[in-house]
């Protein structure tokens, strides 16, 4: 099993938190209070290396440790600590906030300058399409009226604005819906590749370094009941 | 009556003489009480008796004597030289603890109530030992000192109330007098006519609001004490009914105009009002003499001074000398550090100074430093200021003289600071050793001076990383119960990570942090 460490990072009321808790828990939450500091979550995923005839057919397991920060320009002081030594940065915008694309590139200078290591994987979001999709379809129906007030419904952001800037960047790419769950799935899979593809050779020769420790001197731990027939124990 | 043939009128025992009578009732019928002496019980009876004509008569209170030592014969001794008291006669005991002496050495008197304790008010005088003469409170207490606090409060409030009593009553007077004069104003405004009948109706109404002292019988002013005479006229204040003068250098009485006085003292219930009345032009003015004068507007002057904020230089510079009492508070905080730390290095020169002692010599000197500048730029700014007159000029040029003397006087300690740290510097180099990075840092620490901005940003980190922490520690709980083990692992490292910043950040604030 590979283990991650990932951060999300972006302005206030993007939705990093409902990002994570539909990954995490597969739930959305209208009335989501804002993040205090900085919240742990962990999730654990499976992908399928296929990087064609190596000699790895089985899965892995890919556990991430989440750490959800909050937005607010109060808790900035705590985001390096998160940050450093992170795996993978998801830089999460809003696209209908026009500033919450310039926070978010804000946050992506930052990770340049201060991690500075080509092993970062960092994760460009922009969120809420969902609000977008209904938007020149339909009238608004109040139950998704989540915003509150119809400005804010209109896309800001275009996608090929972010896009451009992604590729520039070299940062991975993509919208999605916490609300609807759509792209959150995929996100977590394109990293845990990413990663896999990046850590692979200490990934299996760690591995190897296991398989090789157990031939040596694995002990065997027989856990057993205790015997019913014993009148002096407890156990019946 | 024959001498040879007297007898107790008692007992009826019969007695050679008077005198051996009056021994005899003394002793055995007990009738004397300065002469008590011990009791002997032989002649129960007949004190029953006594008792009897003594409760049929009025009644004697007695003093206490159940705590008296009994007269055993030839076995008592006396308590102060010690000598067997052989008889009963010489033998007494103190009126107060009881124990038996000889009469000779029973010489004082002390005042004891009916249960035998001292009672310097109500008592009677009754023989008593040295010891309990010597005892006794107030005897010998020299230095001792009595809280008379109290009955200086006693007689202060008593004052103060006087003191009241007198401004109410003049106040009073001031208001009946303004009011009756204004509505005399007002009954005869505008017509010449009245204008005698006005001014006597008033010189009335002033007599009648207080008494006016005769003339006749003063012969010098109330206030400055001067003999009136053919210059120095003599006038009544129209509050007190006192004579006094109108010198124009002492000042002892003035004619004030009613509407100034009625706005001097707008809190008082005046009949009109000073403002809506536009009384303020009424030609009717009224002499009081500056013993009232001082006691009704003195205190309203001095309230309504207090109430206004200072303006211009005075204001700067009761922020300088608010500056200058923080220094002069810290500066001998800071010399004793700085001697502390002087001894110590003197002791042992090798021994770099304790960092500790070094950094709270460090924080105080900033802090002193600061002040300093404050109290310079406030200096600075207040000569800057353009004065209004030419007092303001004087007081700028003393106040800029004073400050800078205080400012030299105070801050030699401070020059000593890097004197001590430099040989030490200079000692480590020769020693090439591991001392010279910490000289190093410490004189980092030295110059290192935070802002009230960095200040307030390190305050909010570490508020934000207590939060943070208190956070993960209520998480690993949570995890503790679903025995997400591997989870916990790297929420401890993360809580160690935090707990080490926020003490990099506590000792980054120092003493600037929450207290």
């Amino acid at each position: 099993m590979l283990q991650f460490k990932l951060v999300l990072l972006g302005d206030s009321s993007v939705g990093k938190s409902s990002i994570v808790h539909r990954f995490v828990k597969d739930t959305f939450d209208e009335l989501r209070e804002s993040t205090i500091g900085a919240a742990f979550l962990s999730q654990s995923i499976t992908i399928h290396p296929n990087d064609g005839n190596e000699a790895n057919p089985k899965d892995v397991v890919i556990k991430f440790e989440i750490w959800d920060t909050a937005g607010q320009e109060r808790y900035k002081s705590l985001a390096p600590m998160y940050y450093r030594n992170a795996n993978a940065a998801l830089v999460v915008y809003d696209i209908t906030q026009e500033d919450s694309l310039q926070k978010a590139r804000n946050w992506v200078d930052e990770l340049k300058n201060k991690v500075g290591d080509d092993d970062l994987v960092i994760y460009l979001l922009g969120n809420k399409v969902d609000i977008c999709q209904e938007t020149p379809v339909v009238e608004t129906s109040p139950e998704s009226n989540e915003a509150g007030n119809d400005e804010q419904k209109v896309r800001a952001i275009s996608t090929e604005e972010a896009g451009q800037y992604a590729q520039d960047q070299g940062l991975l790419f993509r919208e999605v819906s916490a609300k609807t769950g759509e792209g959150i799935k995929e996100i977590f899979q394109d990293i845990g590749e990413k990663l896999y593809d990046l850590k692979k050779d200490e990934f299996l020769s760690k591995q190897n370094r296991q398989i090789n420790g157990a031939n040596n001197g694995q002990v065997d731990i027989h856990l057993q009941r205790p015997s019913t027939n014993d009148p002096t124990s407890c156990c019946s | 009556m024959d001498p040879v043939n007297v007898s107790c009128p008692i007992c009826l025992r019969k007695f050679d003489n008077l005198q051996a009578l009056n021994t005899h009732l003394d002793v055995e019928h007990r009738l004397n009480d300065n002469e008590d002496s011990c009791g002997s019980n032989d002649s129960k009876l007949v004190n029953d008796n006594l008792k009897k004509t003594n409760s049929s008569g009025k009644k004697v209170q007695k003093l206490k004597r159940s705590h008296w030592e009994k007269f055993q014969k030839g076995r008592s001794r006396c308590h102060a030289c010690g000598r067997a008291l052989d008889n009963e006669v010489s033998a007494a005991n103190c009126r107060k603890c009881g124990k038996l002496h000889c009469r000779r050495h029973l010489p004082n008197m002390i005042k004891l109530n009916l249960f035998a304790q001292y009672d310097p008010k109500h008592g009677k005088w009754y023989n008593c030992c040295h010891d309990c003469f010597s005892k006794k409170p107030g005897y010998n207490d020299y230095g001792g000192a009595v809280d008379l606090t109290h009955e200086y409060f006693k007689i202060r409030d008593m004052k103060k109330e006087d003191k009241n009593l007198r401004i109410l009553q003049l106040e009073n007077r001031f208001v009946r007098l303004v009011d009756g004069l204004i509505t005399i104003y007002k009954k005869y405004n505008g017509s010449i006519i009245y204008n005698l009948k006005m001014n006597n109706e008033m010189s009335k109404l002033e007599r009648t609001v207080t008494p006016w002292r005769d003339d006749r019988s003063v012969i010098f002013c109330n206030v400055c004490s001067e003999p009136f005479g053919v210059l120095l006229r003599k006038h009544h204040c129209r509050l007190c009914g006192m004579i006094v003068c109108d010198d124009a250098i002492r000042n002892c009485s003035n004619q004030i105009s009613i509407g100034y006085l009625m706005s001097a003292a707008s809190d008082l219930p005046f009949q009109y009002d000073a403002q809506k009345d536009s009384l303020f032009d009424v030609p009717v003015s009224i002499r009081l003499c500056s013993h009232c004068v001082s006691m009704i507007f003195l205190g309203r002057k001095f309230s309504k001074d207090v109430g206004t904020p200072l303006s211009g230089i005075f204001a700067k510079y009761e922020s300088m000398q608010n500056i200058s009492k923080v220094i002069d508070s810290l500066l001998p905080i800071f010399e004793d550090s700085l001697n502390n730390l002087k001894s110590e290095t003197a002791n042992d020169a090798k021994k770099a100074p304790d960092p500790k002692n070094l950094n709270e010599l460090t924080r105080v000197r900033h802090k002193l430093l600061r002040s300093f500048n404050l109290y310079n730029t406030l200096t600075r700014q207040l000569v800057s200021t353009e004065p209004r007159n030419h007092t303001e000029t004087q007081l700028q040029n003393s106040i800029k003289t004073a400050s800078a003397a205080y400012i030299n006087e105070k801050i030699l300690p401070l020059k000593s600071l890097p004197a001590i740290l430099s040989p030490e510097g200079q000692k480590t180099n020769h020693d090439e050793q591991n001392g010279e990075p910490e000289v190093k840092k410490l004189s980092q620490l030295m110059f290192e001076n935070l802002t009230i901005k960095e200040v307030k940003e390190l305050r909010q980190e570490l508020m934000v990383l207590k939060e943070q922490c208190y956070l993960i520690e209520s998480t690993i709980q949570g995890y503790k119960k679903q025995r997400r083990l591997e989870e916990i692992v790297t929420l401890n490292k993360n809580l160690d990570e935090l707990r080490s910043r926020i003490h990099t950040v506590q000792s980054k604030l120092g003493d600037n942090g929450f207290s």
